[in-house]
């Protein structure tokens, strides 16, 4: 066995190039595997983390709403449960103007006793004065926000808050984690509760608490008897299970799809290799075999190679991967989560799971041409003569065909709940259908490009044309550059439609500005429609996730429809007749999206869990939409508002006819007593497109990878294919081909190969973009899909690019040729 | 006749590892227009080494090689290219052919080479599938004919674009005696016919005795 092993590692060492290839392959898919796998995890924490800053470690939170008979209540009713729970922190929160150095910032102003807050969201304090007793005008400042804005303890700070300046005296510094923590939008002070809850009239009662329980596995009883206690505000938990896979399967769905495509040309160019590697070997294995080693002993030597390669391509996949997944997390935090190192979440299971699939890998991908060379008889590998004509495959070309039309015609017949699944299936088909396909394509191409070189680069044109025919190196580099570029050119095409339909949706809404207040009513719009430049406004009840209990699934978004006024705010394409009829009785219009989804017919009911109980509403219709993806549905706005209980409007959208940005100011300006979140369109699609620009980056990244590891297989392949033509070269050399056509030659074989791999590339991404909406509508988004020219056209130039450049050095080898060896040797 | 190959002290040192192998050794001969010459020699006496020599297949450590009073030292890589398409043709032991072009395609290559149209040499093709007996074989590929219809298609291609020289290493080497002897009658008919320069290497006295003259080395010398 130390022989083998031995001779094993030889081959290993021998063949550098070679290895390194493989290696990298193996190397990447398992780091990739392996992130993509902990990205789950890691986004789950770093949802957690964000939502810290509010919820700190609290479970559960009971809070007023539109509908509560007061923003404030007593603590004492949840007291009645304090043996379920670990702790009961009351607040109360605001939002407020800090006016320092002339300059008004947005602050949050937490009102807390200092006990509650550090058990249920600790902090460090890093400097104070008088600190205790906490009460009075005391004040806390994060440290970063006292050293951007020169602040010091003893201070005095003026706050506008309730519609009052009142001076606050900076007490303590703390460090920015925590309640301190900046969330992006606002700068956060705590201040006692007894203050904010005099100012407020509200001595004794808080808006919030936040409760942590002792044993989760309670925690939906105890939702129940809080919600029993506390009948008219809500109760819920601080982060759902569901908010949390949201989030973490928004970031790693395109991830996976990037390491499907990783995984795919990683076991081409290991197959490939492995055919180069069986071949190289045959003498050696013929001579093992004629001194009675079996056919598996031979197998086995090739076998424990591969194994070896996914070995250590998997050891260092794994160090790879750790680093991958920090890259990532670096590239999708939050900015105002930059100051905190991310911690990565992975687990031993998940760094064996990597290690298992790259040892999979590369012996999975290498068993083919290992099973293959065992099948050669000894006599023919002794006596050379394993060299008949291969017949032309016609079953080939038959089974690519049959694939690549299923892919093309099945996908309008698949039900929705099996949309993942057969969006996969169908991929690969595409994938293996034009793979096999490849052989006869590239013939057909070269018929086409021989007329055209002759004109374009005189007879080495034609020559290069007839030496690709049949030509294996080059055929592996078309059938490399087809599964990178299509798979590429439909992860590319998806983020670019998503980047595009986000901002498509803010172009839907026909108002300029959004706008969110507490207790927004008809009064309200009065006084907006004083505000100049406000031309027209809008009041809207909205529910959210509301769950359909008939079908078990729920509505991400229903807009209270008023029939006169909806489509001159939203551009929407639905029926003016069928908005009319909403205000009929209990009737909803549905997007196409969840049509599809929940295969319903107009005329069917939904039973939704409403406020006031459940309701059935029977669809009347269905409408186009990517609000909240796909997940909208429609009501009339008397339904929504008696069904859940509303009395005020939840958005305001409003028309404006001066520049949406002062108007904007304004509102803010007039509204402040009640903290108003107002935004414009355009400030949304900018901060949409921004939240988007890190995944975009992330996922180029991963583009630009599978592109290097591309380049690096088809310079594999073209350095096997120079090694195998030396002879012919040599030939062409011997009968008058000059260096420099030599050189020309190779590099339009190079381009030919190029421009080939990169059309049928694009036509095995056209129908990947062709199967692709089935993915996106099972994950959850409806997006049309944007096809784009440039993209296309990029997709065939960078397969000509990277065929070109790794072409360079057999081109100049092949100049140097020693033609009296290569031609000696047969 | 006047000589068409000239050496003057040739001399070709190969380095095997640290080892220096000299294998010819200040080589002065003369080949006259319109000879057939055969090389003969034990293996490694360097008679293959002193073809490709000739050919500009490769470089001399020292001395020169003159074919038709043009010295091959001081060509260009694109002037030795053009005398090899055009002043040599070459025939190979293992027939070198192109394995997925027909033979049509081979005999072509180098017209296509010189960067020559192919339709201006269809009638030449045809002739010389004539003179190699295969103009029913002209869309077959190498791998379906037999060893000696390929050495015919390699000498096809040597004589397309009408050298004056056919450079010949080991003909028959890898063909039977019969097959063998067709083509030394073709290699003859070749220099008698059409007045080729022919220079074989060959280590069948059969075969060598189709030339008019045979020269013999040993140890990289001749022993004419």
């Amino acid at each position: 066995m130390g022989i083998i092993i031995k001779f094993v590692l030889k081959n290993i060492w021998e063949k550098k190039l070679r290895t390194l290839l493989i290696l990298i392959s193996v190397m990447l898919s398992s780091a990739l595997f392996f992130a993509t796998e902990a990205l789950s995890d890691t986004a789950k924490d770093l949802f957690i983390e964000r939502m810290k800053v509010y919820y700190g470690t609290a479970d559960l939170l009971i809070y007023a709403t539109h509908n509560s008979p007061s923003n404030f209540f007593y603590k004492h009713q949840a007291e009645r449960f304090a043996n379920d729970l670990e702790y009961i922190v009351g607040s109360i929160e605001t939002g407020g103007n800090l006016i320092v150095n002339q300059e008004t910032l947005r602050l949050g102003v937490k009102g807390f006793t200092l006990p509650e807050l550090q058990k249920m969201n600790p902090f460090f304090l890093v400097a104070q004065r008088k600190l205790y007793p906490f009460q009075g005008n005391k004040i806390i400042l994060s440290k970063r926000t006292a050293e951007e804005y020169d602040l010091k303890l003893g201070d005095y700070l003026e706050i506008e808050v309730f519609g009052a300046k009142r001076k606050f005296l900076i007490t303590a510094l703390a460090e920015p984690v925590g309640p301190f923590q900046y969330d992006g939008q606002n700068i956060n002070a705590v201040v006692p509760l007894d203050t904010l809850a005099t100012i407020l009239n509200a001595r004794g009662k808080v808006a919030t608490l936040y409760l942590k329980v002792r044993d989760p596995a309670r925690k939906g009883e105890l939702i129940q008897k809080l919600s029993e206690a506390y009948p008219r505000y809500q109760v819920r938990e601080t982060i759902t299970g569901r908010e949390m896979e949201e989030y973490s399967k928004s970031l790693t769905t395109s991830f996976q799809m990037m390491g499907t495509v990783v995984l795919f040309m990683a076991v081409y160019i290991i197959y490939t290799s492995f055919k180069v590697i069986t071949r190289e070997r045959l003498p050696v294995i013929g001579t093992f075999r004629s001194i009675g080693a079996t056919r598996k002993m031979t197998s086995l030597v090739l076998m424990i190679e591969s194994i070896m390669y996914g070995v250590i391509g998997g050891l260092l996949g794994c160090g790879l991967g750790i680093g991958v997944l920090y890259l990532i997390m670096l590239q999708i935090l939050p900015e105002f989560l930059r100051n905190v190192t991310p911690t990565l979440r992975y687990s031993p299971p998940q760094l064996g799971a990597a290690f298992v699939l790259a040892i999979l890998i590369a012996f999975i991908s290498s068993l083919v041409p290992i099973l293959k060379a065992s099948r050669i008889p000894v006599k023919e590998i002794i006596l050379n003569s394993n060299s008949k004509p291969k017949e032309k495959k016609r079953w080939q070309i038959i089974t690519g065909m049959v694939l690549i039309g299923a892919a093309a015609s099945l996908p309008p017949f698949v039900p929705f709940r099996l949309f993942l699944p057969t969006s996969m299936i169908l991929i690969f088909a595409s994938i293996i259908g034009f793979i096999l396909l490849i052989p006869t394509l590239t013939n057909l191409f070269l018929t086409v490009f021989a007329r055209v070189y002759l004109y374009l680069f005189g007879n080495e044109g034609i020559l290069a044309a007839k030496n690709l025919r049949d030509n294996k190196g080059i055929l592996n580099n078309i059938s490399l550059l087809a599964i990178g570029i299509s798979s590429l050119l439909m992860i590319n095409t998806i983020s670019i439609s998503v980047a595009q339909e986000v901002t498509n949706f803010y172009r839907d809404g026909k108002f300029q500005i959004w706008l969110w207040t507490w207790q927004a009513d008809r009064g309200t719009e009065a006084l907006l429609r004083k505000i100049d430049g406000v031309e027209a406004t809008y009041g809207i009840y909205t529910a959210n996730y509301v769950e359909i209990t008939n079908l078990k699934d729920r509505i991400n978004l229903v807009h209270g429809v008023n029939q006169y006024k909806y489509l001159d705010y939203w551009a929407i394409n639905v029926d003016p007749t069928l908005l009319a009829e909403l205000d009929t009785g209990r009737k909803i219009l549905i997007s196409n999206t969840l049509r599809e989804r929940w295969q319903v017919q107009k005329g069917d009911f939904l039973v939704l869990k409403m406020t006031r109980g459940e309701r059935k509403y029977q669809i009347i219709g269905f409408f186009d939409s990517l609000m909240w993806n796909g997940s909208f549905a429609l009501m009339a706005d008397r339904y929504l508002k008696l069904d859940m209980n509303r009395q005020y409007y939840d958005d305001l959208f409003i028309k404006t006819n001066k520049d949406p940005a002062i108007v904007s100011t304004t509102i803010k300006e007039q509204l402040k007593r009640r903290s108003p979140y107002v935004s414009t369109m355009a400030e949304l699609e900018a901060e949409n497109i921004q939240a988007n620009a890190s995944m975009f980056r992330v996922m180029r990244g991963f583009s630009l990878l599978a592109l290097v590891i591309g380049t690096f297989g088809v310079f594999n392949n073209l350095i096997i294919s120079f090694l195998e033509r030396q002879r012919s070269l040599a030939l062409l050399r011997s009968i008058g081909m000059s260096k420099n056509q030599s050189i020309k030659m190779f590099f339009i074989e190079a381009l030919t190969g190029g421009l080939i791999g990169g059309i049928i590339g694009v036509l095995s991404g056209s129908l990947l973009i062709s199967i692709s909406p089935l993915i996106m509508k099972a994950v959850a988004a409806d997006i049309p899909l944007h096809h784009s020219l440039s993209l296309y056209l990029s997709s065939i130039l960078a397969g000509v690019l990277i065929t070109v450049t790794a072409s360079t050095s057999p081109a100049f080898k092949s100049s140097n040729l020693d033609i009296v060896t290569a031609l000696k040797y047969e | 006749m006047p000589p068409i190959i000239e050496t003057f002290k040739l001399c070709k040192t190969f380095k095997l590892g640290e080892v220096e192998v000299e294998v010819l050794k200040e080589i002065d001969l003369t080949i006259n227009e319109g000879e057939f010459v055969s090389i003969m020699g034990p293996s490694g006496s360097g008679k293959s080494t002193l073809l490709y020599l000739m050919g500009g297949l490769d470089k001399p450590t020292s001395g020169r090689v003159r074919v038709k009073e043009v010295d091959l030292s001081i060509m260009t890589d694109k002037e030795e290219s053009v005398f090899r398409r055009r002043t040599v043709g070459f025939v190979f032991q293992f027939y070198n052919l192109v394995p997925n072009l027909n033979v049509e395609e081979n005999i072509m290559l180098p017209v296509l080479l010189d960067g020559k149209p192919l339709k201006a040499y269809r009638n030449r093709l045809d002739e010389i599938l004539e003179t190699v007996g295969l103009a029913d074989r002209r869309r077959h590929t190498p791998r379906e004919l037999s060893g000696g219809q390929q050495q015919r298609v390699a000498i096809a291609r040597a004589l397309i674009n009408e050298p004056d020289i056919i450079l010949a290493d080991e003909p028959i080497g890898n063909l039977d005696t019969k097959t063998g002897m067709g083509i030394m009658a073709l290699l003859q008919k070749i220099n008698q016919v059409q007045g080729k320069t022919i220079v074989q290497v060959t280590h069948s006295m059969e075969a060598a005795a189709y030339g008019q003259r045979i020269i013999n080395m040993r140890d990289g010398k001749v022993e004419e």
